[in-house]
């Protein structure tokens, strides 16, 4: 019944009433005629029905066979509508735009969603997939599924698994993480453990192999530690991969520089918001002009969304915070702390078990102080060599 | 009927339990409720108000009485008539 209605809407028609005469005799003649007539009602020795527009010219030979007097009511329907609008060129210009436009942004991407991700960050996944062209404002039509996934996980060896699922303008990237394997012990080839540093023997560990030093023996760079050659008491000897923990006390000496003058940018209350419009890759700046000199920059971003659909469309706002360059000095007490701060914080970063300081020297120049300290550390100094057998 | 008499084709097709109205060319009515009545056959109205339709089958009169009546699609083969259908009657 709907389809009928609509075919009735898009070819139109014509409200009619009719009195006097014989209409019944219309109708018969209508109906052998083939002229569809609907809606036919009487009231109060009127009758009313509703005839296709197309069809109303055929009924006046009918009309005037039955004696009837008929007058349209009224034209329903879009040739109508149309003949009422024809001089109002901007409506169909419209449409056509308008088609025209959603036509063209559903040809692009409109947004990418990454899900199943747990320990990589989404923005790394995100940078990978500009690398094999998957991005806001991509074609929809250039993702090859079937190939850029093999792509992403060329890119990506910690995924597993990965899937690209294309609903419309918005792309869906579900990935799986690998569990990484442990590592096997590298039991192929056979080496010794050396020094690596200077130093004196507090803990030796040789978990595979035969130690070669003893506690409390002071060893120097390059001296073997726990031997990968194994001699058993029937004479035979073998070649092993010596493993072992080596800890030994040693001695680092860490150089720092401070001057006393500084340079430092102290923003000021002084701001300017600029704002910027983004759509799909083109930024479109909502201001004049450039920023000239030091600042600082506050971005934020706020997305455009529908029906949980965000659109490719961004209202960037930045906040320059105007800088103030700043030269300082320090004295020599505060140099003197910013370079012990300095090297504790470099020898924190060093693989070292626990050190202590053991002598300190400060030269002092115009431009500021040097300081060295010596430390005294306890750290692992084996490092596997290979044993190469002729 | 050239190949065979009109008797031996009713004899067939009542065997095959077809609707005798095919063969016939009578009226087919279908009622729904007394809300809407279909007529099936050659057909022309007589006489149209919104409470006695008239209806001409060829083979004699229909009469339908109601309130509301209305036709809402009229051919020469179909008659779609809906309202409040009181009573229908036969008559030559």
């Amino acid at each position: 019944m709907f389809m009928l209605w609509l075919w009735r809407i898009i070819t139109g028609y014509v409200k009619f009433k009719m009195e006097g005469g014989f209409p019944e005799r219309l109708l018969n003649m209508a109906s052998i005629k083939g002229i569809t007539i609907w809606n036919v009602r009487k009231k109060d020795e009127v009758f009313y029905g509703c005839v296709l527009a197309k069809q109303y010219p055929l009924l006046r030979p009918l009309v005037r066979k039955s004696g009837v007097r008929m007058r349209h009511t009224g034209c329903v329907g879009l040739p109508f509508v149309m003949k009422r609008y024809k001089k109002r060129v901007g409506i169909p210009v419209g449409v056509v735009v308008a088609t025209l436009i959603i036509y063209t942004l559903s040809c692009f991407v409109w947004n990418v969603n990454v899900i199943g991700n747990k320990i990589i960050s989404e923005k790394e996944i995100r940078k990978n997939l500009q690398k094999i062209g998957i991005d806001v404002g991509a074609s929809v039509r250039s993702i090859d599924v079937k190939n850029k996934y093999q792509d992403l996980m060329i890119l990506m060896p910690e995924l597993s698994w990965s899937a690209i699922n294309i609903k419309g303008c918005v792309v869906d990237i579900d990935v799986r993480e690998k569990t990484n394997k442990p590592e096997f012990l590298n039991q192929g080839s056979p080496c010794n453990i050396k020094a690596k540093r200077d130093g004196i023997i507090l803990k030796i560990l040789p978990y595979q192999g035969i130690g070669a030093a003893q506690v409390g023996e002071a060893v120097v760079k390059g001296d073997l530690l726990v031997s990968g050659a194994v001699e058993y008491k029937t004479g035979v000897t073998k070649f092993v991969h010596a493993r072992g923990k080596i800890i030994a006390q040693t001695e680092r000496t860490i150089t720092q520089k401070v001057n006393f003058k500084h340079t430092r940018f102290v923003p000021l209350k002084q701001e300017k918001t600029r704002y910027a419009i983004s759509f799909f890759w083109w930024d479109i700046p909502l201001y004049f002009g450039d920023y000239d000199g030091e600042y600082q920059v506050e971005r934020d971003r706020m997305k455009f969304s529908s029906n949980g659909v965000s659109l490719p469309i961004y209202f960037n706002k930045a906040t320059f915070r105007k800088l103030k360059r700043v030269d300082y000095t320090i004295t020599q007490k505060q140099a003197t702390k910013k370079c012990e701060e300095k090297i504790i914080k470099r020898i924190s970063k060093m693989d070292i078990v626990n050190f202590t300081e053991k002598s300190r020297d400060i030269k002092k120049t115009k431009k500021g102080i040097t300081m060295s300290i010596t430390f005294t550390c306890e750290e692992e100094i084996g490092y596997q060599e290979e044993l190469l057998i002729n | 009927m050239g190949f065979c008499s009109k008797d031996k084709l009713r004899g067939l097709w009542s065997a095959l339990e077809l609707p005798m109205s095919i063969i016939e060319g009578d009226l087919n009515i279908e009622i729904h409720g007394n809300k809407e009545a279909i007529f099936e056959g050659h057909i022309s109205v007589i006489e149209y108000s919104d409470t006695v339709i008239r209806l001409n089958t060829g083979k004699g009169v229909v009469r339908i009485c109601g309130s509301d009546l209305e036709i809402t699609t009229l051919n020469p083969d179909l008659a779609i008539l809906q309202g409040v259908i009181a009573g229908l009657d036969f008559s030559d």
